[in-house]
């Protein structure tokens, strides 16, 4: 019995180290990153500074990509932090019945860009 | 479930009937906290709840195949704390019966053990409902979830209140038996999921 437990917890501990070590952020920033379907022509009436946040904060100048996925700092938190930035803005205006983008479905925006 | 909710039908019908069917893994879970681990419905209920954590799973990958990210190394730790608490869901499941005896001789040791792991798939799936926060999000709705949760989990180490829920099942027909509790289900997905949603 004392084998089956010591098993368990040795799993737990290896999947908790993982999750919280470098070597899985590392892995998280390396991984080649999902294609997104992104229109500018469906978001005209935000502020471009609600995510173009670098022009304001002056964090950088390149591309969002050029942080949010290769940066150590913030690479690991790409999915959090676009799913929050898109996702829950799309859910808001969901709520309170406007038009608003997709908000549960992978594929509705995990598909190639068909803008140039 | 998804009509009772503020946003209906938000993922369209197809993809809130794949959550939905986690909450009722979820719900199955907790019900099984209230249920005594002598009684008759202990393990058909731990079936339920395997089956439909499965099946939530499968149908989901079946309908959006880009979720198959999740099951790589980079996913993140809501996923991984989804993907454990049903191996040690379905691990405790199937260490029942024969083979629970075989392996723990002695009650205490096995029960004392099966409540850890049972803490521990309460919490993993907890986090992983939160974690992904589709319908659970905002702090209050969180806290309130992991309070429910919390009783839940520790409700089979308070003694006694556990007692007087196996004096229903003199003269009631297995069936019947196991329809309330599939009833006590769904009140439970309402309680961990309608009422933190509306507040």
């Amino acid at each position: 019995m004392r084998l089956l437990i010591s098993g368990v917890l040795v799993v737990l501990s290896l999947t908790v180290w993982f999750w919280t070590s470098q070597t899985q952020r590392r892995l998280v920033a390396e991984a080649p990153s999902l294609p997104v379907n992104f229109a500018h022509a469906d978001h005209r009436k935000e502020n471009c500074v609600g995510c173009h946040h670098n022009f304001v904060d002056r964090t950088g100048s390149g591309l969002c990509f050029d942080c949010h996925e290769r940066s150590a700092e913030v690479g690991h938190l790409l999915e959090a932090q676009f799913h929050r930035l898109c996702r829950d803005c799309h859910m808001t205006r969901q709520v309170a019945g406007e038009p608003h983008g997709p908000t549960r479905r992978c594929l509705d925006c995990h598909v190639a860009d068909p803008f140039p | 479930m998804a009509w009772l909710t503020p946003t209906p039908a938000a993922g369209g019908w197809l993809w809130d009937f794949g959550n939905g069917l986690g909450f009722v893994a979820l719900a199955f879970i907790l019900v099984l906290s209230l249920e005594p681990g002598r009684s008759r419905l202990h393990r058909p209920l731990a079936w339920l709840a395997v089956s439909a954590a499965v099946v939530h799973g499968g149908y989901l990958l079946v309908l959006d195949a880009t979720l198959l990210e999740y099951l790589k190394p980079t996913m993140p730790p809501y996923m991984v704390a989804g993907l454990l608490a049903l191996v040690l869901l379905a691990l405790s499941t199937l260490a029942s019966g024969k083979v629970r005896r075989r392996i723990f001789p002695g009650q205490r040791a096995f029960r004392r053990l099966h409540w850890t792991l049972s803490a521990i798939v309460i919490a993993g799936a907890g986090y992983h409902v939160a974690g992904s926060a589709f319908y659970i999000n905002e702090g209050h709705q969180i806290a309130l979830v992991a309070t429910l949760l919390a009783v839940f989990a520790a409700w089979p180490r308070v003694p006694g209140p556990t007692r007087w829920m196996l004096r229903p099942y003199s003269g009631s027909s297995h069936g019947w038996l196991l329809a309330r509790r599939v009833l006590a289900v769904l009140a439970v997905v309402s309680l961990v999921l309608v009422v933190p949603r509306n507040l």
